[in-house]
């Protein structure tokens, strides 16, 4: 799922984690002179575990921060890292730290090896640089520290300390800072980061008595706190010890519970950092000659509040391209509207700036919104912090339309461009009034799904074919349409997803719908065709379905880990639904329906699968269903779920098929042809009962009686079509009167 | 006093053999079809006693070699053994899961499908919820050669009701006819179902539906004997349901017909012919019949068939042949209560011989009928002996109104013209007459007797004992 969940981040997000974010110089010059805060590594050495199996070790992660009467602070920080395996040795040769150059500062202290044979080795001046990350969407300040350790091998320690310090502040009269307690590492390649067991992790805050620090929980990580103060400086120690390795996987809740973490901060309402947003926005909400023209021109054909909005979004959707241009600017900092429309590009807060102003101008109360995206998780939110990575438009309930969460910034979301990257996610109403985080709303598993809609239509000679639709909503709206707008070879690329529906068949014809439209819901459909399926003829043609084709598609229920292997709570979320009706057409007349095995209904505490089938003239109708329900699956619960997961990806599928049958083509030739004579009737009522359909051979049989009353077997084939339809006596009555007309029993 | 009650009496293991076949065996291949088959796939597998041992093993196995489908198989195996053995729930649970299992790595393994489905049968025919969504799945993945083995999933349904019904005293056969049609639907190649619908027609007297019906089977299948015998024993339940089966050969000719066809499809099945030497009779085909019941003693010399030949025999006169075979029958240890035995001795005159026979007939009933209080006093009249001793002990019952009318008549309870006026068909006729007979050689109005004696000869209906007593009179009479 994770695939989907993917968010282009419009404000960089500024202190979050800033213990990896530092500022300034790549080496400092007095790298000699530097004070260490940590015991000398010899002594560290002691504490290594010999015994144990882990890639790496971290021995003492320390950071001390001091905060002056300014609310300027600098902060030091040492890591020391015992090195035991050649992947860790490739992940730990090269350190990145990254920060905002506007804000702060950055300096590398020291950095050695001590290698297995004890020797110890320092970064070389030409191995530390300070670069940008490549990000060709975006023109920003962040960049980082990057510094190659030299000879860092299995057994070797490394440690480094840098020191940054805030140059400019962010919010005036306020301080915010977030820590994370292990250490995480950019694995080699770009393949995601680490976070090793720790043995000693430390945190040290002085500032001034005078100022209040505000910090969230930690005793629910086992970390300690411990207040002192001295003089007019206190200090808040925060300790950690053993802190286990943490194992990043696949479907992790987005609540940030699975690594020790601490948010402090000066203040605890959070109307301080909404007052902070709003004086940074205001002076930006201005207008000119061209966006007074634009606001007129909507004006005289939006009339009602809901038109106004739409139509806001269209012109931004029309005339703004999505570009993040704010070099110099601290990430927060809006362009003026008028600057905006005039340009013709701009970020989410550009672009945010623009909707409301409009809205305003048109009579729509609407305020900015900060946002904390899914990327960056649900950090814990009862300390204030300014850890926001994008920006939209909150419209509240008025005059007649519902509340609304605008993002104009998205090209594959539907109007209003509310996509999964920020549903249920935390935000900030900008305005003078809010006092608190709000929570974006969520959608119902019914809400994102994908519906197919398959039906085998065409018989030519031994080949099939068959016609497809696919609906879609929520995510894999969002998603799909953004592999239709972005991929290379779209549309070999989609035939090549499509086809995973029918590994056997080729995907003849592919058509997209409204892949650029984002009022109306984008739609795949096309043709798939099966080649040499059918004997032809008097040859059985066999089907199958099973829920599992779109599973495989559309959900990643077959790489799960093994129990053994689960170290996280597994979260489905949100939750989504996968949808069927497919038609599966006799070759003609003369084959008969079997239906072999149908698929199972299932109702657990995680998916929901209905499934019926249904037969009607000529085809037979198969409707699945199944929900994946939202769902946060702890260790405990974990097996089950794993096991419950493999019951429905083993489940029965549905799998039928049409057989030549003698009576039924007999029957189709003769109900074909329109006879009504009574031989004829007489023959279709007894092909009708070796066919079971013993209410239509009453009516034939006595539609043969009445064109012939004399005929002794018209008498017993309605005698036979009574008795099987219960009516014993009247049977009987037919059964003489044939006798007595000479039929022979 | 038929002849035919009394063979109906002494074939009593043939007759409602046959009657029940449909009825009786179905039920039987229905419920043990399954355990059958469970005990020919697991002899194979020649598991010790220590079952708990061998899955414990089996599963070891099976873990390390998760993708071996013959495995996995075994274990299914040996955990359905356990469940036979132990009744364990967990166990048969545990080897249908396994069976799945199976499935999974080999699709439509035939083995696998077919233990699966009589698993599934069982739970069907013992109710179970959603056994039968289980059975019916399975049952469309068996290829067709093997369905045909196997019972439908609706049979199952029909056992489980039928027996409801049977238990619960509420009858509610719609709902059983609709099951069996159900049947007939899933399985339209096998007999079963076809041939237990027209039983339940054939009890409730709709015998041109049953016929109808076992034909429409017969178009489908063709050669079951099942099918032909329940054809032809419909044909001779409709004969007898109209009074006097002799008033209906045709439907004796058709009833014949179908056992002919029936012979060749199970050669040494001597209930067949049984059926065509009684039919034979009937028809007055005597050689033939003769010929169907040395065939029945090639195939099945009991003394109860050795019996009926002798019987035969002694019908068309041959007291010599029927007398030897009845020791025949004797020494094969045909119990002395048979009637056979005074039946023949009656035939031919030897009264003596007939009433200790008749004697140790009478001891061994619980209720007698009034063709056994005339034949105890033509007895006792005959030799000379009383059996109104032992008479009273037992209840007397009728089965019909003819049968009251006919004691009537016997007790003077009834003028011979009332009697005369009950009398509806030629068997019926016969009695009439050969009754009346009785009571004037008795009264010695011997010319009357001989016209009535030869009038009850004159009905021909050749398996009646009131035949060879007849003949035995007149000849007597004549001989004067």
């Amino acid at each position: 799922m994770s695939d989907f969940l993917v968010k282009k981040l419009c404000l960089r997000a500024l202190l979050a984690l800033s213990l990896m974010v530092s500022g300034g110089q790549a080496l400092a010059a007095d790298v000699q002179k530097a004070e260490r805060i940590a015991p000398p590594l010899k002594a560290l050495a002691r504490s290594i575990d010999s015994n144990s199996t882990s890639e790496a070790q971290v021995l003492l992660r320390k950071t001390q921060v001091h905060i002056d009467d300014k609310l300027m602070s600098h902060a030091t920080s040492y890591i020391a890292v015992y090195i035991n395996s050649d992947e860790a040795v490739r992940d730990y040769s090269q350190i990145s730290v990254t920060f905002n150059s506007f804000y702060e500062d950055i300096a590398l202290e020291f950095a050695n090896v001590r290698t297995p044979d004890g020797k110890m080795d320092s970064i070389k001046a030409d191995a530390t640089q300070i670069q940008s990350p490549t990000d060709e969407n975006f023109y920003h300040d962040r960049k980082e520290l990057l510094f190659s350790l030299p000879n860092v091998r299995k057994g070797s320690i490394i440690e480094f300390q840098y020191r940054y310090t805030d140059t400019k502040k962010m919010v005036p009269n306020q301080w915010f800072d977030s820590f994370s307690f292990h250490w995480w590492e950019d694995r080699a390649a770009g393949q995601g980061t680490r976070a090793d067991s720790i043995i000693t992790s430390e945190l040290q805050i002085t500032a001034p008595k005078s100022i209040a620090l505000v910090s969230t929980d930690t005793k629910k990580f086992n970390i300690s706190e411990k207040r002192s103060q001295k003089g007019d400086q206190q200090q808040i120690t925060w300790v950690g010890k053993n802190l286990p390795k943490i194992e990043l996987q696949s479907a992790m809740p987005r609540e940030h519970d699975y690594a020790p973490y601490l948010r402090v901060a000066t203040t605890a309402q959070w109307n301080d950092v909404a007052l902070w947003a709003n004086q940074l926005i205001t002076p930006h909400l201005v207008s000119d000659a061209k966006l007074n023209q634009l606001i007129a021109d909507i004006k005289k054909t939006a009339l009602t509040p809901d038109e106004k909005v739409k139509a806001v979004y269209r012109a931004i959707q029309d005339r703004v391209r999505y570009v993040f241009a704010h070099v110099g600017r601290g990430g927060y900092e809006p362009h003026d509207a008028a600057e905006v429309l005039k340009n013709g590009y701009g970020d989410c807060k550009d672009q945010t700036v623009l909707a409301v102003m409009l809205l305003r101008q048109l009579g729509i109360a609407a305020d900015p919104a900060l946002i904390v995206t899914r990327g960056r998780g649900i950090p814990d939110m009862t300390v204030p912090g300014v850890s926001f990575d994008h920006m939209i438009v909150h419209i509240p309930a008025q005059n007649g339309i519902e509340e609304m969460w605008m993002d104009t910034t998205g090209e594959t979301s539907l109007y209003p461009g509310f996509s999964v990257g920020i549903e249920g996610q935390p935000a900030l109403i900008v305005n003078a009034n809010t006092k608190q985080i709000s929570v974006l709303p969520t959608l119902a598993a019914s809400e994102h799904f994908a519906d197919l809609e398959l039906v085998f239509d065409k018989f030519d000679g031994r080949n099939a074919q068959a016609s497809f639709k696919l609906h879609f909503g929520g995510l894999y709206e969002q998603r799909l349409r953004s592999m239709w707008q972005y991929s290379h070879e779209r549309d070999k690329y989609f035939r090549e997803l499509i086809g995973q529906i029918y590994n056997s068949a080729d995907v003849i014809e592919l058509t997209a719908s409204n892949a650029d439209n984002l009022w109306q819901p984008f739609t795949i459909s096309g043709r798939f065709a099966f080649t040499n399926v059918w004997g032809g003829d008097k040859e059985p043609i066999n089907y199958a379905f099973s829920i599992t084709q779109l599973t495989n598609l559309f959900a990643d229920l077959r790489n799960l880990h093994k129990p053994q292997d689960r170290k996280q709570i597994y979260a489905t979320d949100p939750g989504y639904t996968l949808r069927s009706r497919i038609v599966f057409t006799s070759p003609d007349g003369d084959h008969q329906l079997h239906v072999k095995t149908q698929g199972e209904k299932i109702d657990n505490a995680y998916y929901s699968l209905n499934q019926s089938g249904k037969q009607e003239n000529n085809r037979y109708v198969v409707t699945q269903s199944l929900t994946v329900k939202t769902a946060k699956v702890g260790l405990n619960d974990y097996a089950d779920f794993y096991q419950k997961t493999n019951e429905l990806l083993e489940s029965s599928d549905w799998t039928l098929s049409y057989e030549y049958n003698k009576t039924a083509a007999e029957l189709a030739a003769l109900e074909k042809s329109g006879k009504s004579d009574a031989a004829s009737l007489i023959t279709l009522t007894l092909l009708h009962i070796k066919n079971g359909a013993y209410e239509k051979s009453l009516q034939t049989a006595q539609q043969a009686v009445k064109a012939a009353p004399k005929n002794a077997e018209a008498h017993y084939a309605l005698g036979l079509a009574q008795g099987y339809n219960q009516l014993l006596n009247e049977s009987d009555a037919s059964f003489k009167k044939a006798e007595a007309l000479g039929y022979k029993l | 006093m038929y002849l035919h009650q009394r063979v109906a009496q002494n074939f009593s293991k043939h007759v409602p053999r046959l009657a029940l076949t449909a009825g009786l065996s179905l039920m039987l291949a229905m419920t043990s079809g399954c355990s059958q088959q469970l005990r020919t796939d697991t002899s194979a597998t020649q598991f010790d006693a220590s079952a708990a041992t061998e899955i414990a093993e089996l599963e070891a196995q099976s873990q390390q070699d998760p993708n071996n489908a013959e495995l996995l198989y075994k274990l299914s195996l040996a955990y359905i053994v356990d469940a036979e053995k132990t009744k364990s729930t967990a166990s048969r649970d545990a080897g249908i899961k396994n069976l799945h299992k199976v499935l999974k790595q080999v699709p439509g393994n035939t083995a696998t499908l077919k233990l699966l489905y009589n698993l599934y049968y069982e739970d069907v025919a013992a109710g179970k919820d959603k056994a039968f969504t289980k059975a019916a799945d399975i049952f469309n993945q068996l290829p067709a050669k093997t369905r045909s083995q196997v019972n439908a999933p609706s049979l199952g349904v029909f056992l489980n009701r039928y027996l409801a019904q049977q238990k619960s005293g509420e009858k509610n056969l719609p709902e059983l006819y609709q099951l069996l049609l159900n049947a007939i639907n899933e399985q339209p190649d096998s007999d079963k179902a076809y041939i237990q619908l027209a039983k339940m027609y054939r009890e409730e007297n709709y015998f041109p539906l049953a016929l109808a019906t076992l034909k429409l089977g017969e178009e489908q299948i063709t050669s079951s004997k099942g099918l032909y015998e329940a054809i032809a024993n419909t044909y001779e339940a409709r004969a007898q349901a109209n009074g006097c089966s002799y008033e209906k050969s045709s439907y004796l000719s058709d009833a014949i017909h179908y056992y002919q066809q029936a012979v060749p499809l199970a050669p040494k099945d001597a209930s067949i012919h049984f059926a065509l030497s009684r039919l034979y009779l009937d028809q007055n085909l005597f050689q033939l019949a003769l010929h169907e019941s040395s065939i029945l003693i090639e195939l099945d010399p009991s003394a109860e068939n050795i019996a009926f030949n002798a019987q035969n025999y002694s019908v068309i006169g041959n007291e010599q042949k029927a007398h030897t075979l009845l020791e025949q029958a004797k020494e094969k240890g045909l119990p002395g209560s048979d009637s056979a035995y005074h039946e023949i001795y009656m035939n031919s005159g030897d009264w003596m011989k007939a009433a200790v026979s008749f004697t140790e007939y009478l001891q061994a009933k619980k209720n007698i009928s009034v063709y056994d209080i005339i034949k105890a006093d033509i007895i006792s009249q005959q030799a000379d002996m009383d059996f109104l001793a032992s008479i009273p002990e037992k209840e007397l019952t009728f089965n019909s109104d003819w049968e009251m009318a006919v004691y009537a008549y016997w007790t003077d309870k009834m003028t011979r013209a009332q009697f005369e006026q009950q009398v509806k068909n030629r068997c019926e006729r016969t009695e009439y007459f050969f009754y009346s007979g009785y009571r004037d050689y008795r009264a010695g109005k011997i010319p009357a007797a001989k016209a009535n004696f030869s009038a009850a000869l004159e009905q021909n209906t050749y398996r009646f004992i009131e035949r060879p007593l007849a003949r035995h009179f007149l000849h007597g009479l004549d001989s004067q």
